[in-house]
């Protein structure tokens, strides 16, 4: 196989259609189909309940004690503090990933783009999401955490933050290291990573400049 | 409109061409646990793409890109960086056999030399090795076609160069 001709003359006699591959039956086929469409439902549900399980337990907890503490304004403002600050996030993370499917079944259904054109536009959904995700995340976590420090100890640590200066400000750093750790290692799983293989193939077509 | 024909058309389709989703799959996971999962991620996007096939283009070449952007996005998803790295000393010292055997090891270097290449370029050359023109390889990656034949310059002489140590 020396040159390159000797070679594409080897492919066409090896690996023509003649070779007889096993075609694939009805019900094979069906299988396969009805396999995806439910893994892809899964994933579609998944990925909804990981970032929205938590903005539940946060309502639930806030209006908790909304509702407990009535009458208690110190406990009701932050409560209603956190609920409001949280409900336009919650709705723009709702609104980004309902974009971020469309513009997915959108591709699907219009005409075949090229695999540049397919990467370029992986790329852009994928980062468009994730800016919007780190500046999320860059101010909720922190003042989310801030809020239920707060609350807790005003609530269970006699004396509250006020009294309790060096222990509220310990307590708050650990959680919002968890936070960040969840968040980071979330992040590479699902946005750096790939985005990074995306930038790779990108590179190599040379149309990483014009993105 | 999916119907029992329907879903025979498609098939039928599909069975007459059923080597590209194989070619491709082999190119890009070859000997990977992945090839199957990626096989069957290739025929259920044809099948969600198939709506829209108005027959502008062969259906070969729609075939192959679908089937190359499903294992180029699969890719992505699965972190799988391409190796980039010349044949191995044990490709080297493989014994020359004849028949089936012989046959079998020549299939298997190539592709091993044509997996040292990068996502892009080992589907410029799957459609160079399938006889697509230089145009229809360009329309198919998006790249230009200039860009097309000069990196084909220079995946046939590495892989040249890579089967001729090898061999």
């Amino acid at each position: 196989m020396e040159s390159f001709e000797n070679i594409k003359k080897y492919w066409e006699k090896n690996t023509g259609e003649e070779i007889g591959f096993i075609p694939i039956s009805r019900q094979s086929f069906e299988e396969v189909i009805r396999k995806k469409i439910s893994k892809e439902q899964r994933n579609v549900i998944a990925y909804f309940w990981a970032s929205f399980v938590f903005q539940v337990v946060t309502y639930a907890f806030l209006s908790h004690l909304f509702i407990k503490y009535w009458g208690n304004d110190f406990i009701m403002l932050w409560s209603l503090a956190g609920i409001i600050f949280y409900v336009p996030f919650t709705f723009m993370l709702l609104h980004k990933i309902k974009c971020m499917k469309m513009m997915t079944a959108e591709k699907l259904n219009s005409s075949l783009p090229d695999i540049a054109s397919n990467i370029k536009n992986q790329y852009r959904v994928l980062f468009s999401f994730f800016r919007f995700k780190k500046f999320f995340e860059l101010f909720l976590i922190p003042a989310i955490c801030f809020v239920f420090i707060v609350l807790v100890f005003k609530l269970y640590v006699p004396g509250g933050a006020e009294a309790n200066l060096a222990g509220f400000v310990i307590a708050y750093i650990i959680i919002v290291s968890i936070f960040c750790l969840a968040v980071y290692a979330e992040n590479k799983k699902r946005f750096k990573g790939p985005l990074r293989q995306l930038q790779l193939i990108l590179e190599d077509l040379g149309e990483n400049n014009e993105i | 409109m999916i119907n029992g024909d329907y879903k025979e058309e498609f098939l039928q389709h599909i069975n007459g061409n059923t080597g590209i989703i194989h070619r491709v799959c082999n190119i890009y996971f070859n000997g990977s646990p992945e090839r199957e999962d990626v096989f069957q991620e290739i025929l259920y996007q044809l099948w969600k793409s198939y709506p829209a096939f108005k027959g502008n283009s062969k259906f070969s070449t729609w075939m192959y890109r679908i089937a190359l952007n499903t294992a180029i996005t699969h890719i992505k998803k699965k972190a799988r960086i391409p190796r980039r790295e010349e044949l191995n000393e044990t490709y080297h010292q493989l014994p020359e056999s004849i028949g089936e055997d012989h046959k079998e090891m020549n299939m298997r270097l190539l592709y091993t030399a044509i997996d040292t290449l990068s996502p892009i370029d080992k589907a410029i050359i799957l459609l160079y090795l399938e006889d697509y023109s230089y145009e229809e390889i360009a329309l198919i990656t998006g790249l230009t076609k200039t860009n097309t034949s000069v990196r084909l310059v220079r995946i046939k002489r590495k892989l040249e160069e890579q089967l001729r140590n090898s061999i």
